[in-house]
């Protein structure tokens, strides 16, 4: 060996770089990091500090002091991207330029190892491992992740620790900005720091235009700096960056498809917002847009300035995004995880490894097949149409009529009142509007959504107990009880509503409870506010929803006296009273109906008779109430739910107990209603039923956590085979759900009446308005009405078929008792001109219903009662319509008068059809209507005496009065267009509108609770 | 937490499995529909009524027929009446309706000649419409060449099936000629179209026009059934409606050349039963009583058992029968001095007993419609004539009818006491004279003679169920219906 080659070899000598750090936080410590540069060996520096700080805090002799090459400039309220381009300006370049924020410290050999990598690697931009500086073992970042919409996306949890899982050098699509090595001839390509984006973006702004210029993005481990805490981000600043990211780093024809994509991620953001009332968010996506939009002249320059850089295209920076929305995924992985607020990085990375979890991929495993098998069988519910049958009734009307007869104020129940208008229909119309009228798709997924609906809230109720399996078990349970499917079959709208309410109710007083493991979940007031907006959205729907809380709460209460543990059954009672009072509220001054007349439970829902029903208690007990048969395998589920009693322990086996006490509430009310032993008639039996589906599904559930955490104290034996007795009822017990869905339309009827209905009845513009008198029992009525007679009841429509604006009823008023006690008296043999005491009403047809579906559609006939059926064929002025279906009798009235019509004047008796001439047959808006008139007759409006109707004539108001006792005259004195309407007092419309900022308070206050909760 | 598990393993499933265990056995049932459905006979309604409907398809096939309207209640009453032509089936179509209005004080009887509504000869069927409750409307009708009068009360329900044990079409020389007549009466807006079969001494007949037959809304129609059923002894009728309902009344008469003569217009029978009541039967010299029953299941025999009840007389033993299927049977009740029995079959002789009431029971669930018939010959030294009165279906307590001033002491009223474990009081408010009252003994029968009740409307109000028949006996006709029970005093056997 020669001398020579005895001389180590030396290692070849990097190039130089230009350390700028900028100041740009007052209270940073600047010495960590000049003493940190100034430490770094074997690369050439120099060293600019640019203090941006308003007060110019940086000490030029201190600088010197420790880096006795640093220049030190000032430029007070600049931008650290403003300070970084300054420098670039400076006649004299580095090959590279490393910036770094004040506070950050850099480990020995950081820049070397930078420089290094990035001439190995010919990168471009490079970022260090950035860690906790006061704990270095905690990562902070390395390196960013993007996906098509410019969202940042870190590899790097919260609180990570570094246990050199990431130290590997790799490409990323950017680096944190607050140290970072770029290559200075690649920052003068791409202009620099962009100095509209100095923060919230910059880092991906900086990333994507490099790698537009074909620069590589790297992190390299071995380079370590330490930095402070996260910056609190701007929200606003951060979405408006994203948005000008997008517009001004893709190409044309890549921003042309990216674009509508960006609008609807950034519409279901804000539509989710809305909805949950962050009006602050929905303030920042707004303004994302609308900030870009004035700015576009600097949008088209970046634009320009890109496209002289660009060295590759849009599709080779589309393989360093992340598929799809980044946002998307993490807002789906923390509802995957169970867990709330989460950070998007632990997200990810939580998501990431419970997929490897057996636990968890059994539970997506268990709600894909559950979601199959319920697509299976309602796929030709899917595929064809729901059909229309009991009070599922059709939604086509909703976008027209829902929300204008909600705010005109007079519902057109029975004959018409002035009962206020229910905010149901309201809701329903918002819908139907916001949908574009597309009424079918809010009727279907109303509908089929309620049984997934009702599921997932079976989940969330026993989330709690955080076993995955514990919830996923419940759930499937509940999907498994035939309520759900029978609910459908029979055309039963107020049970499909409370199969998708109950859960969310049993889960709020769980909460409310504060016992066991629902301990520290909710405060009372919290659970109060949630039980009471769940009941009072589900009492849109089915009002009678509000009062299953009140028999949950009896469950609740009666299952502790027996398990000897009170816990929390003050909270839950408390909670019970408070969500009703709530719910009363919200429906105010709807909820008023219940006292006119007299007291009423019609606007409940109750419409049919309190007579002894024919389901015995087994059947009931068995869910066998509707075609979807519920077999002897049902058993099964008891066999499951008994699990948790036998070998519960603790909280579990108390609210074991609790919800079997629930379940018994749920027969007690079914069974009770069978006996025809309560005051008010339930929508149906399933309706109570649910209660009892709703306990049997936490029960199985609770099992489940039984499984995980009580059966493990013991040893192998007799408990063990309890556990495999358990799981077999289980399985026994779905096997009826899966045989039911074979038929893909869940035993519903393969067709409606609304064809029928669409060709029997006429267009009331043809001969003039009508109604329609309905009279079936209470099973198979399409619209909801009052008792007539034992299970029998009668109902009124306008002008033909029933929608869904017809399932809730106003109370029997006077003048709607009065067609009931016709018709009473024509059936029992009292009277045979029937038509003729309701020609003044407007009856034109009455039909009697006795299937729930047109022949051949449903075979199963429940007729009148014989005395009802022969007093009506004993009318000797209703015409019998034959040929109609076998499932109809359809009678026509032959002394029909429109419901507005023009008739003799000062006639004190109903007028004769002959006499009878249609007017007012346009209806131009809610309870408002128009046609031409003459002088001379009387106009009759067959709706009960208001003098908030009014008529007027080419402008000028009509002298009004009492017909016949009961209804509206309008005396018009000239020939002319006429409008009829109903003036809406001043009062009515500003209960409406305190209706709507009550909901509108509630719903922000229980949000703002539950963020505030998840804050802490 | 702790928790009890104990109780919780007891108490659910004994409320379970008990709960399931009561509920099998004492489940309720829900409650009767307290209307009465179809009752089968006409009914006066209440008095608090809305409105009340009477039907008289056969109000007038002569000038001297008549419509008798009379008001039972304490208000006055107005009304219409609508007059329907009821021409000939395949005769010329006849003038359209007339309606007038009417107006009835309060415990009076109008008179109404529907000849004078619709002159022209043809034949007028009277739909009578009140406002109101509480009113009787019956008809008379009047064959001066038979010297034959009868009267009985119209109809108050339409039904899709009527039934016609009695009938005859006989016209061979050496016996009275018989002619029977229905008129079909639909005063509905919507058509009806019917079936009319008949089984007769000669086997059942199904005349082809009778098929399919329609009868437009709110008319009437005459049917000569001497044409299409000719010369049979019996002629019993199914009227069927394939749709809508109708009201139907059969006119039939004997001519009297050869003994028998005789006039009874009567409405059919429109709801077969498992128990039928016929109080006022008579047995004599020179008379002869038939029991007709018709089977209207197409399938079933019914298997019938007849109770002759004598009153305190001993007992008659009850004789049974067999119906066939859309068949009847005659079943003569005679006495060993009436005349010889004719008919298809005999009945039981029955000894010492003059008077006697029937009940029909069916006893196999097949429910029949049961007819007596009661021809009085005329070489009786009794009035003659031919009664035609159908079996009541229903019992109850209240009955009203009207007591005309033919020969008051032949007329009767027949109240049978159905019970056997139970003796009735009666209570009869006749118009124009005393309240009375009676006991009945159980299973037996009164006769109150109109002589102890004087002329107009009466009320017989009994302490339980009770059937009431009305004789009317006239120097030279007689005439027998059952009374017109008030709807709210039915009761099911």
């Amino acid at each position: 060996m020669t001398a020579a080659e005895n001389v180590e070899e030396a290692p070849p000598r990097l190039p130089a770089v230009l350390v700028v750090v900028v100041v740009d936080d007052p209270a940073e410590d600047l010495t960590p990091t000049l003493t940190s540069v100034s430490a770094q060996a074997e690369v050439p520096m120099g060293a600019v500090v640019v203090d941006v700080t308003a007060d110019s805090v940086v000490d030029e002799a201190a600088v010197r002091a420790l880096v006795p090459e640093a220049v030190v400039r000032r430029a007070p309220g600049a931008s650290w991207a403003e300070a970084v381009n300054a420098v670039l300006t400076r006649p004299e370049r580095l090959p590279f330029m490393l910036v770094c924020r004040g506070g950050v410290r850099l480990a020995e050999d950081a820049i070397a190892h930078l420089v290094s990598e990035a001439l190995a690697s010919n990168a471009g931009v490079l970022g260090p491992k950035l860690v906790d500086r006061e704990q270095p073992d905690h990562l902070r970042s390395v390196g960013l992740g993007s996906d098509k919409f410019a969202f940042p996306v870190s590899a790097v949890e919260v609180g990570e620790l570094d246990q050199e899982q990431h130290d590997a050098v790799v490409d990323v699509f950017a680096v944190d900005t607050r140290c970072v090595l770029i290559r200075w001839d690649l920052l003068v390509a791409i202009g620099g720091i962009d100095p509209a984006i100095a923060a919230d973006g910059d880092d991906i702004d900086l990333g994507w235009r490099s790698l537009l210029a074909g620069a590589r993005v790297l992190v390299v481990p071995d380079a370590v700096a330490g930095v402070g805490p996260e910056p609190v981000p701007d929200r606003r600043s951060r979405l408006r960056h994203q948005v000008r990211i997008m517009l001004s780093g893709y190409g044309a024809f890549r921003l042309a498809r990216v674009l509508p994509q960006a609008a609807i991620v950034w519409l279901v953001d804000l539509l989710a917002a809305l909805i949950t009332f962050r009006f602050d968010r929905c303030r920042d996506l707004l303004a994302s847009w609308t900030a870009n939009l004035r700015h576009l002249g600097g949008i088209r320059r970046r634009r320009r300035q890109v496209r002289q850089y660009r060295q590759v295209g849009d599709g080779e920076v589309r393989e360093y995004q992340l598929a799809g929305s980044a946002q998307f995924r993490q807002w789906l992985a923390a509802r995957v995880a169970f867990t709330e607020g989460s950070s998007a990085g632990r997200v990810a990375r939580r998501r990431i490894d419970a997929l490897s979890d057996a636990a968890v991929r059994n539970v997506l495993l268990a709600v894909v097949a559950v979601g199959v098998v319920y697509v299976f069988g309602s796929r030709h519910l899917l595929a064809g149409s729901i059909p229309a049958i009991g009070s599922l009734a059709n939604f086509d009307v909703v976008a027209r009529d829902g929300l204008g007869e909600w705010w005109s104020g007079w519902w057109r129940s029975g004959l018409g009142t002035d009962v206020p208008v229910p905010a149901g229909h309201a809701v329903l119309g918002a819908m139907g509007v916001v949908l574009l009228g597309a009424e079918g798709v809010l009727r279907v997924v109303l509908v089929l959504g309620a049984i997934p609906l009702g599921a997932w809230g079976m989940a969330r109720t026993l989330a709690p107990m955080e076993s995955r399996r514990a919830s996923m078990v419940a759930a499937v349970v509940y999907l498994a009880l035939p309520v759900g499917y029978n609910s459908l079959a029979t055309g039963r709208w107020s049970a499909l509503v409370a199969y998708a309410a109950a859960p969310w109710l049993l889960g709020q007083l769980a909460r409310a409870s504060a016992s066991g493991s629902f301990a520290g979940r909710s405060t009372l007031l919290t659970a109060t506010l949630g039980l009471g907006s769940v009941a009072a959205i589900a009492a849109l729907f089915a009002p009678m929803v509000v009062l299953l809380v009140g028999v949950m709460a009896v469950g609740l209460v009666a299952g502790s006296v027996v398990a000897g543990n009170l816990t929390g059954m003050g909270r839950v009672l408390v909670a019970t009273v408070g969500a009703t009072a709530l719910a009363f509220g919200l429906h105010l001054p709807g909820a008023l109906a219940l006292f006119r007349d007299g007291g009423q439970w019609a606007p409940l829902g109750a419409s049919g008779g309190t007579e002894p029903g024919t389901i015995s208690l087994t059947a009931l007990l068995r869910f066998d109430t509707g075609p979807v048969v519920a077999t002897v395998l049902v058993w099964g589920l008891f066999v499951a739910a008994a699990y948790p009693l036998v070998l519960g322990r603790g909280a579990r086996l108390v609210w074991a107990i609790r919800a079997w006490f629930v379940a018994m509430a749920g027969w007690g009310l079914a069974w009770a209603a069978q006996w025809g032993a309560l005051p008010v008639a339930l929508p149906s039996t399933e309706f109570a039923l649910v209660l009892a589906a709703v306990g049997l599904a936490m029960a199985v559930g609770i099992g489940a956590a039984v499984f995980e955490v009580d059966l493990l104290r013991h040893n192998f034996g007799w408990r063990q085979l309890l556990v495999v007795l358990a799981g077999a009822g289980l399985v026994c017990g779905l096997f009826p759900a899966v045989a039911a869905s074979f038929d893909g339309r869940w035993s519903m009827p393969r067709g409606d009446y609304d064809d029928l209905f669409a060709a029997v009845f006429p267009e009331p513009a043809d001969s003039g308005s009508y109604r329609v008198l309905w009279l079936g029992d209470d099973s198979v009525m399409p619209a909801r009405g009052w008792p007539l007679r034992a299970t029998e009841s009668f109902a009124l429509t306008d002008d033909g078929a029933p929608d869904i604006l017809n399932q809730l009823v106003a109370p029997l008023d006077a003048d709607t008792r009065a067609v009931r006690d016709a018709v009473r008296d024509a059936t029992a043999g009292r009277s045979n001109r029937l038509g003729r005491q309701l020609a003044e009403t407007g009856v034109r047809y009455v039909v009697v219903v006795q299937r729930i579906a047109p022949a051949p559609f449903a075979e199963q006939e429940v007729p009148l009662s014989d005395a009802t059926g022969d007093g009506l064929s004993e009318q000797l002025d209703l015409q019998r319509i034959e040929g109609v279906n076998q499932a109809l009798i359809f009678y026509e009235n032959t002394s029909w008068v429109p419901s507005r019509a023009a008739v003799p004047p000062a006639s004190d008796r109903v007028p004769e059809p002959a006499d009878a001439q249609a007017v007012l047959v346009e209806e131009s808006g809610a309870n408002r209507f128009t046609g031409v008139v003459e002088a001379g007759p009387e106009v009759h409006v067959a709706t009960p005496v208001d003098l908030d109707w009014q008529l007027t004539v080419d402008g000028e108001v009509a002298a009004r009065g009492d017909g016949l006792g009961w209804e509206n005259r309008f005396a018009p004195l000239n020939r002319g267009d006429a409008v009829l309407t109903y003036r809406t007092p001043l009062w009515k419309r500003l209960a409406l509108i305190g209706q709507v900022l009550a909901w509108v308070a509630v719903m922000a206050l229980l949000v703002n609770r539950r963020r505030a909760r998840e804050r802490t | 937490m702790s928790a009890f598990r104990g109780p919780a393993l007891i108490l659910i499933p004994a409320l379970l499995v008990g709960g399931a265990v009561y509920d099998a056995d004492n489940r309720p049932e829900p409650d009767p529909v307290e209307v009465p459905a179809d009752v089968g006979l006409a009914t006066v309604a209440p008095v608090d009524a809305s409105s009340s409907v009477w039907y008289c398809p056969a109000a007038a096939l002569t000038d001297e027929d008549q419509v008798l309207v009379v008001n039972l209640a304490e208000q006055d009453r107005q009304g219409t009446v609508t007059y329907y032509p009821a021409p000939p089936e395949f005769g010329e179509g006849g003038d359209t309706a007339v309606v007038a209005q009417i107006e009835i004080p309060a415990g009076t009887e109008l008179d109404l000649v529907p000849a004078d509504q619709l002159p022209g000869g043809v034949a007028v069927s009277a739909v009578v419409e009140i406002e109101g409750g509480g009113v009787l409307v019956e008809r008379s009708a009047s064959r001066t060449e038979l010297g034959a009068t009868d009267r009985r009360p119209c109809a108050t329900e339409a039904s899709a099936a009527w039934y016609f044990p009695v009938g005859a079409t006989v016209s061979d020389p050496g016996v009275s000629a018989a002619t029977e007549q229905l008129v079909l009466l639909n005063p509905f807006p919507d058509p009806a179209v019917v079936d009319i079969t008949f089984d007769t001494t000669n086997g059942s007949r199904d005349p082809g026009r009778y098929e399919g037959l329609v009868v437009a809304g709110r008319s009437a129609r005459l049917l000569e059934v001497n044409e299409e059923v000719a010369n049979v002894e019996r002629a019993s009728g199914f009227v069927r409606a394939r749709s809508g309902r109708l009201i139907i009344d059969r006119v039939l008469s004997y001519d009297g050349a050869v003994e028998r003569q005789g006039l009874s217009v009567s409405a059919g029978a429109t709801r077969p039963a498992l128990d039928l009541y016929l109080p006022g039967g008579t047995l004599g010299e020179g008379a002869t009583t038939s029991l007709f029953i018709m089977n209207p299941d197409p399938e079933l025999p019914a298997e019938i058992d007849i109770d002759v009840i004598a009153g305190e007389v001993e007992a008659v033993e009850p004789f049974e029968r067999t119906v066939p299927p859309d068949g009847v049977i005659e079943v003569v009740i005679a006495s060993e001095e009436s005349a010889d029995p004719i008919g298809e079959e005999a009945g039981r002789v029955l000894d010492g007993v003059r008077t006697f009431s029937l009940v029909v029971r069916s006893l196999n669930n097949v429910p029949v419609v049961a007819e007596r018939r009661d021809l009085v010959f005329a070489s009786s030294t009794a009035a003659p004539g031919l009664t035609a009165v159908m079996a009541s279906p229903v019992t109850a307590s209240d009955w009203r009818t009207v007591v005309a001033s033919l020969d008051p002491a032949a007329s009767a009223l027949i109240v049978q006491n159905p019970l056997f474990d139970s003796i009735v009081t009666l209570t009869i408010t006749p118009t124009e004279a005393d309240v009375r009252s009676f006991e009945i003994a159980p299973g037996s029968r009164l006769r109150v003679p109109f002589t102890d009740l004087g002329v107009g409307p009466v009320r017989v109000e009994a302490s339980g169920p009770v059937v009431v028949e009305r004789q009317i006996v006239g120097l030279s006709s007689r005439s027998s219906s059952l009374a017109v029970p008030a709807i709210g005093s039915i009761q099911e056997p």
